[in-house]
Order: structure tokens, then sequence, then C-alpha cells
């Protein structure tokens, strides 16, 4: 059974007066199978934010249903909401959203405080992710005194440190450089053969290339996919890039 | 973790974190509090003698304590907003990473009652103090021949207590109603870029 399971996928979003109608999502489906790494990538307006929102359960779909380990998350009462994404999602964002007043120690263990947990269980839970991830060192230093790169390491231990069913990422290079940009996608192909779900959105094809499986979305469908299959990294950039091409070129595909 | 104890726990936790922007909160909900609080003292003034004068003084004093009460709200008022727009990210990735909206409120209520509690007491402590001063001061102004005496007032007291409480509370219910009809939608940032 897929994991997450998402089926005619339609968001109109319409502004207050009920002026004018936009449709963000058209008509998407996909599903994604445990264990799996999925990029999803498109151009600014192409619904991927608005898919993000609706698969992390912000945002509710004007029709269609996302089925995440057989439930339906647009079912999910409000009140119950908060502790469903603290037990089945983990969050990667751009700008990493870290709070300055937390030590990095502290900002990883934020959900697991919310969660209410012992600070014992945490420590334990922490100490092989830092290793993992390579910042043991500096875990009781503060945001801002610390890289890009290191902040979004954190970012991403603070997302795996509840064991969530799938981790969502949105454009989670974005802000770093290219070598702090490197270093985190090698992290997120290890944290994926470890056996971890990521589902990724992003307008990198270097990002998008270290994906098992590459979705692209245009004007809120998904038009085409690419299974990375036994293709290197290299070979993927190559095929990605000529997808976009003919994307924005307005064709059809033939991949 | 106990449950129970975990959310004035986490109030408290927040406050201190938040230090550099509460601490000056806490001293404009004290100053403002003490300010209130002596004119209320003055205005309530137990052994004034009964000449129209004096009538008179009692009279600009309570104009004083409304004129003092507006401008608390309004100053209040603006500075919780402020302080609001601040937390805007803190809150919504409580909200993200998996703390209920209802259970944000309850850690948001228990910081406000330390906030009253701490600013009202405190407050009401520094008019206490400062009473004095300011008896000699309008003692010059008016050219007095009496001398007030130190006392403390109970109205004044109960007064401040509720003007002060009140002015939290509003504010209190300024921000959970903000919490409901927000959503964190990726924080705000990238809703933009939707």
């Amino acid at each position: 059974m897929s994991l997450l399971e998402v089926s005619h996928l339609r968001k109109i979003y319409t502004t207050r007066f009920g002026g004018n109608q936009v449709e963000a999502l058209k008509n998407v489906s996909f599903s994604v199978e445990p264990g799996e790494y999925v990029a999803i990538m498109g151009e600014s307006g192409s619904g991927k934010t608005t898919l993000l929102n609706i698969l992390a359960a912000l945002d509710k779909p004007t029709s269609g249903q996302v089925l995440l380990g057989g439930k339906d998350i647009c079912e999910i009462k409000e009140r119950d909401m908060a502790a469903f994404r603290r037990t089945n999602l983990g969050f990667v964002f751009q700008d990493f959203n870290l709070l300055d007043t937390f030590s990095l120690q502290d900002n990883i263990f934020l959900p697991l405080v919310l969660a209410g947990q012992e600070f014992k269980e945490m420590e334990k839970a922490l100490k092989p992710l830092a290793e993992q991830l390579g910042i043991l060192d500096i875990l009781s230093k503060y945001p801002y005194e610390v890289s890009g790169g290191q902040k979004q390491r954190c970012a991403v231990a603070r997302a795996l440190i509840t064991n969530p069913q799938i981790v969502l990422a949105d454009e989670p290079t974005g802000a770093l450089d290219s070598r702090a940009s490197d270093r985190l996608l090698d992290l997120f192909g290890e944290i994926n053969a470890g056996g971890q779900t990521v589902l990724m959105v992003t307008h990198s094809v270097k990002a998008a290339s270290h994906a098992q499986r590459v979705l692209f979305l245009r004007d809120g469908e998904v038009y085409h996919q690419l299974y990375r299959g036994e293709n290197t990294q290299e070979q993927q950039f190559g095929r990605i890039s000529d997808t976009l091409t003919v994307l924005a070129q307005g064709g059809e595909a033939n991949g | 973790m106990d449950k129970k104890r975990f959310y004035p726990r986490m109030a408290l936790v927040n406050l201190a974190r938040n230090g550099q922007f509460y601490v000056p909160y806490l001293l404009t909900v004290m100053g403002t509090a003490a300010a209130y609080y002596i004119a209320l003292a003055l205005a309530a003034a137990p052994d004034l003698p009964n000449s129209t004068r004096y009538a008179y003084l009692t009279v600009f004093m309570k104009i004083g304590t409304f004129v003092i009460a507006v401008f608390a709200v309004i100053f209040l008022t603006y500075t919780n907003s402020f302080l609001m727009k601040r937390r805007k990210r803190e809150l919504g990735l409580y909200n993200i990473l998996g703390m209920g909206k209802r259970h944000i409120a309850i850690v948001l209520g228990f910081e406000t009652v330390y906030t009253a509690a701490a600013g009202i007491v405190g407050g009401v402590l520094l008019g206490m103090l400062l009473q004095k001063l300011a008896v000699l001061l309008l003692c010059r102004m008016m050219r007095m021949d009496i001398v007030y005496g130190f006392y403390i007032s109970g109205t004044a007291i109960v007064g401040t207590a509720v003007l002060f409480g009140a002015i939290l509370l509003f504010n209190l219910l300024i921000n959970l109603h903000r919490i409901r009809v927000q959503n964190p939608m990726w924080l705000s940032t990238q809703v933009a870029s939707a």
C-alpha cells in the first residue's frame, strides 16, 4: 500500500468577497511509496506551495483526497491536527525557521517538548542524529552564531527527531550556497537510504536530480514524471533539464 | 513531563526567552500602573480640608486618572500588538510542530497572568514609593499650606488592579482571536509566493 495517496486534488482560491477565483490546483493525483524520495518541480505559480500546504494539512483542498497511511488528512479535526502533524510529518523550510531565542539543541527538541517527552529520551534520540548530521559540536550555539548550512542541518534534525512517516521539505537548498547545498542533498540521500520517506518541493535541478523520482507540475496538474532508475545523478540532471526546457516551451512531453 | 505543570512552565520560559521585549513591556505596565495608582490615591486623599480650593484638586486628580487610563489602554495595546508580531514565527512554529491552538492559548493565558501579577504588584509598590514625591511636588506647585501624610489607599490599589487586569485581559483576547483566525501556512514568508 502507498504511504501517501493524492487523488484528484483541486484547490480554488477565492478572494474574500468572492470576486476573483484562482485555480491553484486543477487535478493532481500521485502516490508515494514508503521509503521513496520524491521531488516536485514546477515554475512559480504552478501550485507547488499550495500542494505542500495541503499535504502538510495546513490548508484544505476544494475537492479531492489525501491519504497518509490510509487515513484521510482532510477529515482530521482541528483539535487533533497538531498532534497528527507532530507524529506523522517532519518539516524542513527554505529559511530554516529556527527560533533565535533557543539554542540549536532546544530548537531540535522543540517538537518533543511540545509532545511532553522526558529530557532523557530526547537526549537519547538526539545523539545518533546529531552525529549523522555533523552538528554534535554546535548544539549549544544559537542559530545566529552558525552558518546557513549548519542551520539547515539542525532544521533537518528537528524534522527527523520525531521519526515522522514522511518528511516534507520546501526548497531546502533555496537559501544555501552551492557547497552547503551539496552537503545537505547528500545527507538527504543518506537519510532516505536509511528508510525515511522524503518529499521535496524545489526549483533546483541539482536538488531534484538527487531524488528517485521527479514530478513536474504545470498549471495545477502533474504534467510529467521521471524515474531516476539506474541513471547516475549527472544523467538525471540532464534529463530533468531537458524536460524543463520542453515544459518551458509549452510542448508535450515525450520522455 | 507532567502535563499540568508543563503549560505554566512553558509560559515562564517563553517570557524569559523573549526577555529582550518583555522586560520593557513589563516596565511599561509597571510605570503606567504606578502613575495611575498615584493619581487615584491623590484623588482619594482622606485628610483634605473642606475648602473650595481642595475640592478643585480632587476634581482635577479625577480628570488626571481618566487621562492616564486612556493613555494606558492605547499604549499597552499598541505595545502588545508589536510584541505579538515579533512572536508570529515562534507561535506559528509551535502550531506546525505539534501544539494545538488551544494549547497555545493556554500558554498565552499563563503568560498574561504572570505579566499582570508582576506588573500590577510592581506598579502599586512603585506607586507607593513615588507617591510621597508626587505629593511634595504638588504641594510646591500649588503652594499649599497643609502636608499630606503618607497613606496607603485601598481604593487606589483595587482601581489599579481592575484597570490593568482589564487591559491585559483585553490584549489577551485580541491575541487569542489572532491565533484563531491565522493559519501558519509555511509561516507566512512563503504565503506571498504561493
